[in-house]
């Protein structure tokens, strides 16, 4: 077992859902509905779902960007659900992003030397020459070389720019870096070159990551554990061989045959959703996939299931697995 | 290929005119889609991929200039300026954001109601709204009379593709252009999309021009797939033929950039470099800056596409020394 160095537990985020002039709330989007996982150190854990699954909120609500309105999150042991002021600046120096559209993330208007060196000034205090040598050194782990650091982001490709997000994350040599979609906004050859990059960090930095994406031959290549959300909840979760050698989950079965895959000889059997997933406002009760699983029994649509353990650390929330 | 083409592509060069110059976006490009057959154009972005689809349906922008070339449609060039104004009815095409295709401050039921009317010749508004409900139910889309006077945004994504899709087929065509029409959608949605398209394909006999990136979903639809890399073709094949047997370097670049299970944790390999300036095409291959097996002449002579065995052509000087 990997040392814990994020514990979530029972964390729910509900947004409000407002109408009219005033604002009346007429009822909640339940974007998290109770998960609970744990970061191991330089584990990468997956959240694999669909749109509209959490699966961003869920990294919203550990970066901070979104208090949780429920549930607490333990980094290092201290709940950080709550933190303000001087600690607050500390949690954000052990947790950052890395996002989907590096010209989205990456301010137009200053260049490769202003956006790296900004978190390191104002996080630590460097004399300027340090500073210098301290983001020419950042740039040329990330790959790329001192004539970059004049360069504005609209000067740079897609993959270059990526490279400048991934140095301004790793800046401060934090403990957990959040990839949401790192890879989705770019052509394959370049994300193979980013995807070697993140795994050669991880390494060398002993980093642990949380990847979020829909694409689901990068969370086999890159990651240790996989979390399968749905509709704010966990359907399954293990360790990255299990689910994909031995998915239990229905959902994580046709999770998986929907993935289309060049290599795959024999025509695979495969299970196609015929429904589009139903609104997170008001999402079906007992088990939420209910409504398109196709192995639906009676129970499943009276009592949620609970927890099962398959087997150690291969966990399932089905009631197919449960014995009564 | 036993059947007579329906298209052919002859010769096409496509500029886009830009300030300071042009971008020769695709060059010389040939190939041929027969009756009921599935053409795959894959490659990355700026690869001139759906540049040959916008051509084919008539809907390049302004600012491009078809420099030479034929699109032969059932015996007539579709670029001859008699036939350039006319409506082309066999020929629709589907694109990428589905949400972006249709105006927001009409009715679908209108929109489809419209492209029926002017391309059908239809007045009667029962008629139309009759035939508008059929092509609704052969996407099958349920309830296709609510969805008739729905909005687009009370539509979801994978419901609006195929509401995007049921427009094109109401005219009856031949031919249906796809260019990335499932790259916005889950992978769970991307089945059910693929799934409805090879469906449509048995059923009506359709043939497609379906543009993707994604060598995955290439395999699953496509007969044919053909590689195209700078604006120019560089390798085209049958689709079990190419992912066992890829010729092109580029092509096998390509293959070995997809995570797989087995070497999972290794370093991936990815293809160094990025994709080239188009303003001023390299004079030999297009490939040669990229290419790890580059010889003297690669830089010099331009490899034409040329058959190396049945159904697999390729444009490579390694193979052409094979054959002297």
């Amino acid at each position: 077992m990997k040392a814990e160095l994020m514990k979530i537990k029972d964390l729910k985020k509900y947004f409000p859902v407002k109408t009219g002039l005033f604002g009346k709330i007429v009822g909640y989007v339940k974007a998290v509905d109770g998960v609970t996982f744990n970061i191991g150190l330089g584990e990468v854990v997956s959240l694999v779902g669909e749109s509209g699954s959490g699966k961003t909120t869920i990294a919203k609500c550990l970066l901070l960007l979104e208090r949780p309105t429920y549930g607490q999150i333990l980094f290092n042991g201290n709940d950080i659900t709550q933190i303000r002021g001087k600690n607050l600046k500390d949690y954000r120096r052990n947790v950052q992003a890395v996002f989907q559209n590096p010209f989205l993330s990456l301010d137009p208007r200053m260049n490769v030397y202003d956006i790296v060196s900004e978190p390191v000034k104002h996080h630590m205090k460097l004399p300027k020459k340090e500073l210098y040598e301290y983001v020419s050194k950042l740039l040329e782990i990330v790959g790329l070389d001192k004539s970059f650091l004049d360069k504005f982001p609209h000067e740079l490709s897609g993959g270059q720019a990526q490279r400048v997000a991934i140095a301004r994350a790793i800046s401060l040599n934090p403990k957990l870096v959040v990839l949401d979609e790192p890879t989705s906004a770019l052509d394959v050859s370049i994300q193979a070159q980013i995807l070697n990059l993140l795994a050669e960090l991880k390494e060398k930095m002993n980093l642990s990551y949380l990847l979020i994406t829909h694409d689901l031959s990068i969370v086999r290549y890159i990651s240790d554990r996989v979390l399968v959300i749905y509709l704010g909840k966990i359907m399954e979760e293990g360790p990255s061989e299990h689910i994909f050698n031995e998915p239990l989950h229905p959902y994580t079965q046709i999770l998986l045959s929907s993935m289309p895959d060049p290599f795959t000889k024999e025509i695979r059997e495969k299970t196609i959703l015929r429904s589009e997933p139903p609104s997170p406002v008001n999402p079906p009760r007992a088990c939420r996939f209910h409504t398109r699983c196709p192995y639906v029994m009676d129970i499943c649509k009276e009592e949620e299931p609970s927890e099962t353990y398959y087997r150690v650390e291969h966990r399932v929330f089905c009631w197919l697995y449960l014995k009564k | 290929m036993n059947s007579q083409p329906l298209l052919q592509i002859e010769d096409l060069s496509i500029d886009y005119i830009i300030i300071g110059g042009s971008i020769k976006a695709v060059r010389n490009v040939s190939f041929n889609i027969c009756e009921g057959e599935v053409v795959c154009l894959v490659g990355e972005s700026g690869s001139g991929k759906s540049t040959i689809g916008l051509a084919i349906a008539g809907a390049l922008p302004e600012n491009a200039i078809i420099r030479s070339g034929k699109i032969i449609f059932k015996g007539k060039n579709l670029l001859n300026e008699k036939s350039k104004n006319k409506k082309i009815d066999n020929i629709m095409i589907v694109f990428q954001d589905p949400a972006a295709t249709l105006n927001p401050l009409f009715t679908v039921g209108e929109v489809i109601s419209d492209v029926i009317r002017s391309h059908l010749q239809i007045r009667d508004k029962g008629k139309i709204r009759e035939k508008a409900l059929e092509a609704f139910r052969m996407v099958e889309l349920p309830d296709p009379e609510r969805i008739f006077n729905s909005y687009p945004h009370e539509l979801s994504g994978g419901m609006l593709q195929r509401v995007v899709i049921a427009i094109s087929l109401s005219t009856n065509p031949k031919m249906l252009i796809a260019d990335e029409p499932t790259t916005m959608l889950d992978v769970t949605l991307q089945a059910q999309i693929l799934d409805l398209l090879l469906n449509l394909k048995k059923k009506l006999g359709l043939s497609m021009l379906f543009v993707t990136h994604n060598l995955g979903v290439a395999t699953e639809v496509g007969d044919r797939i053909i590689v195209m890399y700078g604006g120019e073709i560089v390798e085209e094949a049958s689709s079990s033929n190419l992912i066992d047997n890829p010729l092109h370097p580029y092509t096998r670049g390509l293959l070995e950039c997809i995570p797989r299970t087995h070497i999972r944790h290794s370093r991936l390999k990815h293809i160094p470099g990025t994709v080239p300036d188009l303003r001023n095409p390299l004079k030999g291959c297009i490939f040669s800056d990229r290419c790890s097996e580059v010889m003297d002449v690669c830089r010099v002579v331009k490899p034409l596409l040329k058959e190396y065995s049945k159904n697999h052509k390729v444009a490579c000087h390694l193979y052409l020394e094979e054959e002297r």
